[in-house]
């Protein structure tokens, strides 16, 4: 298939549930193995350095731990090119990501947040058994997507990528 | 007198840490003198008091997220003096090695994160596009080619370390692990990118340079000492040497082991700062002040080792004309010329037989003696470790003198000689803000590092009346 599926797992394992991320990505790459379009990312926090990594994705998926008070427990946001004013290179918002990605290769991929409810994060290496339960549903969610979309690349049915419109910050 | 004021610019600066800048005046109206306040409180030396020896280079490399490498390395040399060891060569040669991927990560992220910005989009382009993202915006390649570069310094790390920050690595008696002969080759196949990605950074500043030599060779430019580490033929060291001492004519004034370092150094503590300031001893405070870093490593060597950076070194002393380069803006171009530098040893390391040999540590019972230095260059300048410790290896003292300390009072000079450029009878010209910043920039403090505390920097300057009075109030953020 052309272009690629990167899935992007980030947070702190040293802060209890903020690890939830890392840990779905690195189970979603023992169950799905080894597989030529699909790049898997475990990262303490977004960063620019990724955007080499990103440039030729058609699809790209990040997982993240939250803390807001949400009725999902596991939230799925189509991500919006978002570009922000921060000169601050320590942290980046997912949208800025995108809107990097958009800059510097004049297209986005399809993106998505898959946000986990957490409630511990704290300093602390084990997280909480719901946020672990949580980890479960979010990784058979994101395999589940998975399938319906290649179904629908190998349909036809995928939408052209967005073409940069060259927004500014 | 100018109105009492307050302009507000966001967003934060491109400074590792907190800060102010007070300007003060005089009768007249004119800059009697400016101070570059570092408001931060640094813990380190104090708790690391009571830890084992062994512990250090694991502690102390929390210091910092860009440099950890460096105060791990100090440190490691640090305890190797204590136990009175002399690591294996292969050990010597990794570290080194660990050593220029964090050169070419460090040099790569401050010329394209930081510097970059103001030298392409100009000092008085708007605020908040001046930064890496407007970089990208204006020219996409290059700043990809730079996120690439410092990439591949953070490949280096990780593939020696286990993580590209904070790694794992120099211990005391040599280092942790061998390098495995697939990393070698695998980061072999690095370099021809990254000399393409550096000589776009050369070429993208010497452009800069060419539109604005005037100003940038006379921007923040006084005379000063300069120190940092030589080898033995008095070539640019990195990882390794004697520290020399030049004057702004280039006259060598001392040359002696690191661990003498207390009968040159000493610091002087200012109630206004939690920064200290160390000067060169044998003049004394303030006229024994001393630059180092990229800047003061290139005016003090006789040259470098590796061709294609003795060529970039001569190319760079030409550009200053006669004399020594002092104009604080040369150290944007000293720190490319380090970084090719730190490309070509790196490839030269990789390339050394023996290289991955697996007799990288040895080990003793106990200290051979209860004091112990380590100095490296870490790229924004002289590093020293000092530790005592009691017959157990415990700490009982640790001084640390950072980069950041040793540039103090030169960036207390740089930031005077701009604000002496932009004011004048008490009235601030626009445009001062982004040249203080500039100055202080050009020397890459690292805030965390000195103090060693976290934060960004929303650089204030104030400036004051000569009843102590506030005139003028400037800020990045409100």
């Amino acid at each position: 298939m052309e272009g690629k599926v990167c899935i992007v797992g980030y947070g702190n394992p040293q802060r209890g549930d903020d690890a939830v991320g890392p840990l779905v990505v690195q189970r979603l790459r023992a169950a799905l193995g080894p597989r030529p379009w699909l790049r898997f990312f475990i990262l303490h926090q977004l960063e620019e350095l990724l955007l080499d990594d990103l440039g030729n994705a058609s699809l790209l998926i990040l997982v993240d731990a939250s803390a807001q008070d949400t009725a999902e427990r596991v939230q799925w946001r189509k991500l919006e090119a978002r570009g922000c004013a921060s000169a601050c290179s320590h942290h980046m918002e997912p949208g800025m990501l995108l809107w990097l990605v958009g800059l510097t290769r004049g297209s986005y991929p399809e993106a998505w947040v898959v946000s986990i409810k957490g409630e511990n994060f704290g300093q602390d290496q084990s997280m909480s058994p719901r946020a672990l339960c949580l980890a479960l549903q979010a990784q058979r969610e994101i395999e589940a997507f998975l399938t319906g979309w290649l179904r629908s690349r190998e349909a036809g049915e995928a939408p052209e990528p967005l073409v940069w419109a060259g927004q500014k910050a | 007198m100018a109105q009492l004021k307050k302009i507000t610019i966001d967003p934060v600066t491109r400074l590792e840490g907190h800060g102010k800048v007070t300007i003060h005046l005089d009768d007249k109206g004119e800059v009697s003198e400016a101070r570059f306040h570092v408001t931060q409180f640094r813990g380190y030396e104090r708790f690391c008091q009571g830890r084992p020896m062994e512990e250090m280079p694991a502690i102390t490399q929390r210091i910092c997220g860009i440099c950890p490498v460096s105060h791990q390395l100090g440190s490691a040399k640090a305890c190797d003096a204590i136990l009175g060891l002399e690591i294996p060569e292969t050990a010597r040669l990794l570290r080194e090695l660990l050593h220029m991927g964090q050169y070419i990560q460090s040099h790569a992220l401050h010329f394209f994160h930081l510097a970059s910005p103001d030298l392409l989009l100009g000092w008085d382009s708007e605020p908040a596009k001046r930064n890496v993202l407007g970089v990208l915006q204006e020219l996409p390649e290059a700043a990809l080619q730079g996120i690439r570069l410092r990439r591949f310094g953070q490949e280096i790390i990780q593939a020696l370390g286990g993580k590209k920050i904070h790694p794992v690595f120099a211990v005391p008696g040599g280092v942790s692990d061998a390098l495995s002969p697939m990393d070698r080759d695998r980061l072999l196949q690095g370099f021809p990118e990254a000399y393409k990605a550096h000589a776009t950074a050369m070429e993208l500043f010497q452009t800069w340079w060419e539109k604005n030599k005037e100003e940038a060779a006379s921007f923040a430019s006084f005379p000063t000492n300069y120190m940092g580490l030589v080898d033995p033929e008095g070539r640019l060291a990195l990882y390794d040497g004697q520290i020399s001492v030049c004057g702004p004519q280039a006259e060598q004034k001392a040359c002696f082991p690191p661990a003498h370092y207390l009968d040159y150094v000493a610091e002087k503590v200012e109630p206004w700062s939690y920064l200290k300031f160390p000067y060169f001893k044998p003049e004394g405070y303030p006229e024994g002040s001393y630059r180092v870093g990229p800047l003061a490593r290139l005016n003090i060597c006789r040259g470098i080792s590796t061709p294609r950076a003795q060529g970039a070194l001569e190319a760079f002393r030409a550009s200053a004309g006669s004399g020594l380069p002092q104009g604080s803006l040369f150290y944007h171009h000293a720190r490319l010329v380090e970084l090719l530098y730190a490309l070509e040893r790196a490839e030269q390391l990789l390339e050394t037989e023996g290289i991955c040999s697996t007799e990288v540590r040895i080990t003793v019972p106990g200290p051979a003696q209860e004091e112990g230095v380590g100095v490296v260059e870490a790229p924004r300048g002289t590093l020293i470790h000092h530790y005592k410790v009691d017959s157990h290896g415990v700490i009982q003292k640790v001084n640390l003198i950072v980069a950041t300390g040793h540039n103090n009072l030169a960036m207390n000079r740089a930031v005077t000689s701009v604000a002496r450029d932009y004011i004048h009878s008490a009235t601030v010209k626009e445009g001062i803000l982004n040249r203080v910043e500039g100055a202080i920039r050009c020397y890459d403090p690292c805030l965390s590092c000195s103090t060693h505390a976290l934060g960004q920097m929303p650089l204030c300057i104030e400036v004051l009346g000569p009843q102590g009075q506030s005139v003028v109030q400037l800020s990045r953020a409100s």
